[in-house]
């Protein structure tokens, strides 16, 4: 398995580069190839799905929520909170 | 409303000016990452209630640790969604204690994950397959390819390496792929070789 993970990464890398580009990782992990082929095409549509405009919260939820955060910064309070 | 001045600003000059207690700064950092963060929180609990009130805890814990963030050296939305998860896992904790079972959509007309997913060749399978992964296969899929971070600003999310990042990576798309071809219509993915 260890070997895999690079190669996967040196695939991913190349998915933005075009065909030749990817063709030429995948040849370098021949041993490889058909998971990796077959992962990079799941990567694809995970991809195509993350591109889209929606799903998408409502303007009314957004400005609302911005409303409440800059009257929070209006108001003189003990900050000091951590990030969870 | 988006402010056409701050919003040519750089995000590190707008942290800085936030930090300071410059109220629009904050606005345009939440102008710039709300939807994302919006977004990865329902993909990551298909609810649009729970989405919603995660992503206002969200902010309202960067607002109050915001003056510790200059100090982190990352990217602001990494930030923001490590305290997404945080929020996310604790809202989860919180979840296996209670009897209720809260995984429907309960968002009515609204789009939902599955039905905008729906719309997508494939994608409604993808989106069962990437909703039965256990919650941190489940994350790394949505950081990585769906958010489009990087490996390191992933790590500073989910708190591990960039070699553990790259390990749970292939783990979850293996998961994905077995998924996918196991439970849904005999789905095959054919060999290129």
């Amino acid at each position: 398995m260890a070997d895999i993970i690079p190669a996967l990464a040196d695939c991913l890398e190349a998915l933005n580069q075009g065909a030749d580009e990817l063709e030429e990782r995948l040849r370098k992990h021949e041993r490889y190839r058909q998971e990796l082929a077959a992962l990079l095409e799941i990567v694809k549509e995970l991809k195509a799905m993350g591109q889209e405009e929606e799903p998408s919260p409502s303007d009314e939820f957004l400005k609302d929520l911005k409303a409440k955060l800059l009257t929070e910064l209006s108001t003189p309070t003990q900050r000091g909170g951590d990030e969870g | 409303m988006q402010d056409l001045r701050l919003a040519t600003l750089k995000e590190e000059t707008l942290v800085d000016r936030a930090i300071a207690g410059d109220r629009e700064a904050f606005g345009e950092l939440y102008e710039r990452y709300a939807r994302r963060v919006f977004r990865h929180v329902l993909y990551m609990v298909n609810h649009l209630h729970v989405a919603q009130d995660l992503t206002e805890q969200t902010f309202l814990r960067a607002l109050e640790a915001i003056h510790r963030y200059e100090r982190r050296g990352v990217p602001f939305l990494a930030w923001l969604l490590r305290i997404a998860r945080n929020l996310y896992l604790n809202d989860q904790r919180v979840q296996r204690n209670n009897s209720s079972i809260r995984n429907k959509w309960d968002g009515g007309a609204a789009a939902s994950p599955e039905s905008f997913c729906e719309a997508r060749l494939d994608g409604e399978e993808v989106w069962r397959a990437v909703r039965a992964l256990d919650g941190d296969q489940r994350q790394v899929i949505v950081l990585r390819f769906m958010d489009g971070l990087s490996y390191a600003d992933a790590a500073v999310v989910l708190g591990k390496s960039v070699g553990a990042v790259r390990v749970a990576q292939y783990r979850a798309l293996r998961a994905l792929r077995r998924s996918l071809e196991d439970g849904n219509l005999g789905r095959h993915y054919p060999s290129s070789s």
